[in-house]
Parts: structure tokens; C-alpha cells; sequence
């Protein structure tokens, strides 16, 4: 399994999409840390109240960071095991000393290490240009470690699902799958959100909270996403994130963390069978 | 027995693929497998090491069921549809798979081998700049690698030029002076009759002759003898050693079941005073007894 997570993470360097990826992310934190130095320069520096738009900014930050996470996961990961199928080139590999669960976990482990560096990356390089670019926010290292853990957790479990389409179906159908389970966690998001956002104003929005969780039920990373944001903006029971569509609102409860984390487990187990059940 | 199958089958959705299949290869031979396109070759092989799930039977590879661990360490293949990670040179892919095999220090295996396939010189170049040909020698180094006790060889040619094709016949022969078992597919017959010791012939996804590659030809071949007018009896006399006894104007055409049947039949036509002007063999190329076992089935595809 070793050689498997090793090569599969050599390979990544290889594929030209990866430096396309690099391209955007530069592109992305510029253009991101040219917006805030903007905006931070031309709000007051009094009002305390301001802790929760440097909330905002950052969270914002990390929600469209997460989203090219999100597409690097889906390039690298949506062949790994039917492209190598479709090529021929898993006919050599297979007929080796070695279980196909192994295979399957190599590719998670190497394409998992990769997109966790990249996420870390990341989530580093948004708070720091934040704290460079003037947000007067103070994380303690518990807050920074729990919520990085969190912010890289959320490609992990978009990986488990792509691995299980690219064993089962084709690459195009195992890329269209994942695409559309995330966008369905993202929307689920909002409407969940929307739905808080109206109860908050005493009316009751069941349906739109019931919706999210269901949505959070198909494809649980917009949860994590959100418990990462109550991680990092909480401190002392005051949760300074004001609600908006892409974050604040109801935490995710401690079920929902044990859900998404059997889920990427299942999801895992389920790409080891089909693959081992499958006709190469 | 080396690989033993048991009324084997794979199929795609109920058609194709390779019906019934029982055969057992012995230790230290080479199996010849051959059969028409889309006969159920390729098919096999790739059921026997474990890429495809039979849909029926069994089978017994190195003692192992299909699949099996233990025997995939000494196993070597050289699929039908090879193909290597073009991003890697083919040193790379020589060690990547020497890994797979956890082959200790494999630097100097790779380096004899690449030199036995004619590929020194070239390991440093990236796969995807290899010829067909040169990515087919990858393959054959690659199945080689780790020593395996029984390789099997899916059209381990197709892409190679005439020398190529001379110098894996000497590698099977020598694999086979090492006493490793050979599983060889192919259509190229005159190759086979030059390599191996039995052979199978398979149409439309079952198997229509296996045996040693001599009996077979020696059981579809006939005597011809050249005679004047037969002795009374004479026929009724051979017909008692003969499995077939055919006389047509002054030619008899004789089918004797083993090679020692031969001096019998002369010494029955000369002591009946029958003159006798000529004794032959007349043998038949495998290429014959393909063609006339294939043609007996007809049609490419076994849609059945
Ligand atoms: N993946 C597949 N799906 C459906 N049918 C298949 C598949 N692979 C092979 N077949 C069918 O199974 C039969 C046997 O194919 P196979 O590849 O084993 O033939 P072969 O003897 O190796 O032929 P060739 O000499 O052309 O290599 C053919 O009728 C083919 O159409
Ligand atoms: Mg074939």
C-alpha cells in the first residue's frame, strides 16, 4: 500500500491540471488580499462591533478557498481508479501481490496527503494575509488547529465519495457525481441557513432547515465547513460570525460530526468492495 | 499441476467470454492456448490471474484459488492491451512494479532485464515517447521481474519486430530450461509449434482439441500407401490395426492411432503380396488442423 500511496502521490505532480490549480490559487489570494487590504483600510479602527466583519472577510476567504479544494479533489481523484482501468494500466498493477482495498486506500492516502497540504496551504495563507492585511482577530492555537483540522477534513470526505464513483462507473460519471453531491451540500447549505435566518424572525421555516440536513445527510462537507466556522469565531460562549448565506447560523451538532466522519468511512469501505468486485 | 480449471466459465452478461473451460498445465511446460479472434483467449487468461470474476466453475492457480496473494507474487503477465504510466520512464516503471512484487534491491534484476528485452538505453525515456513495440519488451520485463514461476504471455509479440519475435521465442525457451511454466497465448502458430509442448484450441468460448502438440498432429495425420491391386483381405486385415482404412483407385489411405503401428501396417501389406510401391506420412501443419477444427465451427464471435 506504501508504493500505492507513494506513487499515486508522485503521479499528482505529473498531471497538468494540478499546476492550473496553482495558478487560480495565486491568482485567487491576491486578488483576495487586495480586497481586504481595501476594505480594511477604509473601515474605522474604533468600533469593536468590527470583529465580526473580519470575521466575515475571513470566512468568506475560506469558503471560496474551499471550493478550488473542492475542484483540485475532483480533477485529481474522479480517475484515479477508472482512468487507470480505462488505460489498461491497472491490469499489471493488479495482478500483483497485492489486495485491491490496498489500492484503493493508497490512492486516498496519496491523493488525501497532497490535498491536505494544499488545504493547510490554504487556510494558512487566508488567515495570514488577514492578520498581515490589518484584521484585528485573535485566534488562540486551539481555535487555528481544530478549525485547520476541520477545513482540510472537508476535501477528505468529498475524496471517499469521488474514490467510490471512480471504482464503480466511468471517470466523466464519478466527476459529475461528486460535483453534484457538493453542490447539493453547498445549496442545502444556504437553504439551511436561510431557514435559521427566518425562525430567527419568529416565523417557523422547517422545510428549509429539514432540506439542509438532508442535503448535509447526502454529502455532509458544508456541516464541517460551518463547525469550522463556529470553531474559529467563537470565543467565551459569544459567536461573533453574524449569520449570512455561506456561514454563521446553527452550529452543527457533535451527531453530525460522528455522521460525517462514518460516512467518509463508509464511503471508503464501499469503494474497496466494488472495486474488488469489479471486472478489470 | 500448476493450473487446473474446472468447467471454468466467464461471461459478459450471459454471452462471450469462455464457456466450460477444464485444462490443467503441468510444471516446466509451455502451454499453447490459441483459438480465432474473439474466441475467449484473452478472456481466459485474465480470469486466471484474477482480473475478471468467473461467472462458473473453479480453478486452481499454483495450488491457490483465483486471486490468491500468495500465488500473485509468483506469477508474471504481459496483458493482451499493455500499457505502462506514460509520466514514468520505464526505469520508474520497472521499479514501481518491482515494489508491487517487494522485490529487496531490485537494481540489478531491472538492469538484466531491460538488457535481455533490448530496452538499455532507452530506460531513461518516458513511456509515453515509447513505441509499441518498445512498450510491449516494458511489459515482458515487467512480467518477468520477479522470477515468476509461471508466466502467462497474451500475444507477447503483436507489436514486435521479426527479430523481437525470435528473441522471445529464445526467452520462452529459456524460461523453460529453467523450469518455469509458460502459458502462451497466440495465433501466431508457426511460433507455437516452434515453443510449445501441448497446446488447447478454443472457438466460440470452448475448447475443440488439447493434447500434446505431436498427438495432435500425429492424430489428424494419415499414411498413404501406393499399391497395385490389394490382396484379398487385405483390407479387412488392416482394418484390425488401422482406426481407418480408406482405399481410393490405387491410393490407401491409412489413420493408425500411434507411431508403432507403422512398421505393423507395412508388414501386413507385404506379406499378403500386395506390391507396394510407396509408404508415407502425409503430416498436417498445426496451421492445417487449426483451420480445419476452426472452419468446422466457423464465425468469429461466440454470441451464444
Ligand atoms: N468487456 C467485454 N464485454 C463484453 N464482451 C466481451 C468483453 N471482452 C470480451 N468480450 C467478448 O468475449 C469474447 C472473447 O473475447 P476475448 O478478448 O477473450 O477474445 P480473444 O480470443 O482474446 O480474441 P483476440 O484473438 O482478438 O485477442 C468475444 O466474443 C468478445 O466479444
Ligand atoms: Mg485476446
Amino acid at each position: 500500500m506504501i508504493t500505492v500511496i507513494k506513487y499515486t502521490f508522485k503521479e499528482m505532480f505529473h498531471k497538468k491540471a494540478l499546476f492550473f490549480v496553482l495558478l487560480l490559487t495565486l491568482v485567487y489570494l491576491t486578488l483576495y488580499g487586495f480586497g481586504i487590504k481595501e476594505a480594511y483600510e477604509a473601515l474605522p479602527r474604533v468600533n469593536t462591533a468590527l470583529l465580526s466583519i473580519y470575521s466575515e472577510f475571513i470566512t468568506v476567504g475560506l469558503y471560496f478557498a474551499s471550493l478550488i479544494v473542492a475542484f483540485l479533489v475532483v480533477i485529481s481523484s474522479a480517475g484515479a481508479l477508472s482512468a487507470d482501468v480505462e488505460s489498461g494500466v491497472m491490469q499489471a498493477v493488479l495482478v500483483k501481490p497485492i489486495k485491491r482495498y490496498e489500492v484503493v486506500l493508497g490512492k486516498f492516502f496519496g491523493i488525501g496527503l497532497m490535498v491536505s497540504l494544499y488545504s493547510l496551504f490554504l487556510f494558512f495563507g487566508i488567515i495570514f494575509l488577514n492578520k498581515a492585511l490589518g484584521a484585528r482577530v485573535v485566534f488562540s492555537f486551539s481555535q487555528v488547529f481544530n478549525g485547520a483540522l476541520l477545513f482540510l477534513w472537508i476535501p477528505l470526505i468529498l475524496l471517499s465519495v469521488c474514490l467510490w464513483g471512480s471504482a464503480r462507473i466511468s471517470t466523466l460519471g464519478a466527476g459529475i457525481m461528486a460535483v453534484m453531491l457538493y453542490g447539493f451540500a453547498l445549496i442545502g447549505g444556504w437553504l439551511e441557513q436561510i431557514g435559521y435566518l427566518i425562525s430567527l424572525g419568529g416565523r417557523s421555516a422547517t422545510g428549509l432547515i429539514n432540506a439542509g440536513i438532508i442535503a448535509s445527510l447526502l454529502m455532509p462537507t458544508d456541516a464541517i465547513y460551518r463547525k469550522m466556522n463556529s470553531v474559529l469565531f467563537s470565543s467565551n460562549g459569544i459567536y461573533f460570525l453574524r449569520n449570512n448565506l455561506l456561514g454563521g447560523g446553527a452550529e452543527p451538532s457533535l451527531y453530525m460530526l460522528l455522521y460525517a466522519a462514518t460516512y467518509m468511512v463508509f464511503m471508503l469501505h464501499m469503494a474497496s468492495r466494488s472495486f474488488t468486485l469489479r471486472d478489470i | 499441476m500448476v493450473i487446473e480449471t474446472f468447467n471454468l466459465t466467464k461471461q459478459y452478461d450471459g454471452k462471450g467470454g469462455c464457456v466450460d473451460i477444464n485444462l490443467s498445465v503441468k510444471e516446466g511446460e509451455v502451454f499453447g492456448f490459441l483459438g480465432p479472434n474473439g474466441a475467449g483467449k484473452s478472456t481466459l487468461v485474465k480470469t486466471l490471474v484474477g482480473l475478471l470474476r468467473p461467472t462458473g466453475g473453479s480453478a486452481r492457480v499454483l495450488g491457490r484459488p483465483l486471486g490468491d496473494i500468495r500465488a500473485m507474487g509468483k506469477i508474471g503477465y504481459l496483458p493482451e492491451n499493455f500499457r505502462y504510466h506514460d509520466w514514468m520512464t520505464g526505469l520508474e516503471v520497472m521499479r514501481f512494479h518491482a515494489e508491487l512484487y517487494k522485490i529487496p534491491r531490485p537494481a540489478k534484476r531491472i538492469s538484466e532485464l531491460l538488457e535481455l528485452v533490448g530496452l538499455s538505453g532507452h530506460e531513461k525515456k518516458k513511456v509515453a515517447g515509447y513505441s509499441k513495440g518498445m512498450q510491449q519488451r516494458l511489459g515482458l520485463a515487467v512480467a518477468l521481474l520477479a522470477d515468476p514461476e509461471l508466466v502467462f504471455l497474451d500475444e507477447p509479440t503483436s507489436a514486435l519486430d521479426p527479430v523481437g519475435r525470435i528473441e522471445v521465442r529464445e526467452i520462452i525457451r529459456d524460461l523453460k530450461k529453467k523450469g518455469k511454466t509458460v502459458f502462451l497465448n497466440s495465433h501466431l502458430l508457426s511460433e507455437v509449434e516452434m515453443v510449445c509442448d501441448r497446446v488447447a484450441i478454443i472457438n466460440r468460448g470452448r475448447i475443440i482439441a488439447c493434447g500434446d502438440l505431436k498427438d495432435l498432429l500425429f492424430e489428424n495425420s494419415a499414411l498413404t500407401a501406393k499399391i497395385g491391386s490389394p490382396a484379398e483381405g487385405l483390407i479387412e486385415e488392416l482394418k484390425k490395426i488401422a482406426l481407418q482404412v480408406k482405399l481410393r483407385e490405387d491410393i490407401l489411405t491409412i489413420k493408425v492411432a500411434k507411431r508403432d503401428d507403422i512398421p505393423l501396417i507395412a508388414k501386413v501389406i507385404v506379406q499378403s503380396e500386395t506390391p507396394l510401391y510407396e509408404l508415407k506420412m502425409e503430416g498436417v501443419s498445426l496451421e492445417e488442423l487449426f483451420v480445419n477444427l476452426v472452419r468446422g465451427g466457423e464465425a468469429l464471435d461466440n454470441g451464444d
